[in-house]
């Protein structure tokens, strides 16, 4: 076992002084089982395909809960949740995987208020947040949090209502999560300042403070699969160094390629699946 | 390190990190950005070659390394990509 490990990673002469985990064979094997996986295992456990575990993790009755206790520190009344809302949420996230896009208008120019309306709340004051990519609920609120326009819609005086919604599907070909959250006001103004005369404006005031900000990104938050892909790819480089710095040493000649070729290459890889893991809100 | 050799690792690293530019400023496109991964493998190959064909040291054991290295930034980039284990 422990030779077998040694020749593993180490060059010696048992395994023609390259180690093991760089020979063509044990290569092809590794890319195999790379490539082959997620086709085995997004059929046979999890029908909808992968990141399951993390769906399973975001819940909307903590969404709910976290949205309300940072309402709650900063002094304001908790949202209630809304079954119109949640409605609309859904639709939207429905209709983001059907049409394939990321945004809160749609291709067809489908805004956030159409699926409000068409939930049947009639709004006074409308917003919407959007995150997709994360791993748990409170990584989804505290990036909302993090962003001046998305923690606007959170904090606002001027919605009473919330509604969310959790939907797993394919979007721009990757198997992904989409979280929306609505949120809405039935009354002419806030609770806080009732006293003060209504407004004569009959039309419904549209505000979606978290509308104008481009996708922003957050730590990137990784599931057990991006774990072991990145274990995997360090322990190449870590080997890579390793076989450089001894045959180095002992000037052995071989006919092979660059080690620091290829080192930094598999670096570059792995900040590429950092970033694949960087979960973005909208 | 030659001359020649620094030009080359100068040559690579700007070649990643170009790629590596184009990636983050695609997110979260993650399908464009699976297509630039694989693009960016076909370039690491390509100079590969070339360095190894100028420095006539060119074989087919080496050509095969650099083919399985790039396939392997594939193969866990497009692992992550489809979802990996499912967990």
């Amino acid at each position: 076992m422990r030779d077998f490990f040694y020749c593993l990673v180490l060059p010696h002469s048992k395994n023609n002084h390259r180690p093991s985990l760089l020979h063509h064979k044990i290569l092809f094997l590794i890319i195999s089982f790379f490539v082959l996986s997620p086709f085995f295992f997004s059929s046979s456990i999890n029908p909808l395909g992968g990141k399951l575990k993390a769906y399973a993790e975001i819940s909307v009755r903590e969404l709910l809960e976290f949205t309300n206790q940072k309402r709650i520190e900063n002094g304001l009344k908790p949202l209630l949740s809304d079954p119109e809302l949640s409605e609309a949420a859904s639709k939207k996230a429905d209709d983001m995987f059907a049409k394939n896009y990321w945004a809160h208008n749609s291709p067809t120019g489908a805004t956030p208020w159409v699926f409000i309306k068409e939930s049947g709340y009639n709004y006074v004051y409308a917003g919407e947040n959007l995150a997709k990519g994360f791993n748990s609920s409170g990584d989804i609120v505290n990036a909302w949090m993090a962003s001046s326009t998305h923690r606007a819609n959170i904090l606002s005086e001027n919605y009473t209502d919330v509604g969310f919604s959790v939907k797993s599907g394919q979007l721009n070909g990757e198997q992904t999560f989409l979280v929306v959250q609505e949120f809405g006001s039935k009354s002419v103004l806030p609770l806080a300042q009732k006293s003060e005369p209504k407004s004569q404006n009959t039309e419904p005031v549209r505000k979606v403070l978290g509308f104008e900000l481009a996708s922003s990104f957050t730590k990137p938050s990784f599931s057990g699969s991006e774990t072991i892909t990145l274990i995997v790819i360090l322990s190449f480089i870590s080997v890579l160094f390793i076989d450089l710095i001894l045959i180095e040493r002992k000037k052995i000649a071989r006919i092979v390629g660059h080690n620091l070729d290829h080192a930094i290459f598999l670096g570059v890889i792995a900040v590429i699946i950092i970033i694949f893991n960087t979960g973005s809100i909208l | 390190m030659n001359r020649r050799h620094l030009t080359y690792y100068i040559f690579l690293a700007s070649l990643l990190f170009s790629g590596l530019f184009l990636i983050i400023s695609q997110n979260p496109d993650r399908e464009l950005q699976m297509m630039v991964v694989v693009g960016l493998s076909f370039a690491y190959v390509l100079a590969g070659i070339l360095h190894h064909l100028i420095n006539h040291d060119l074989v087919a054991k080496i050509v095969i390394e650099y083919v399985l290295i790039a396939s392997l930034g594939i193969a866990t980039a497009f692992f992550v990509f489809k979802g990996g284990f499912g967990f």
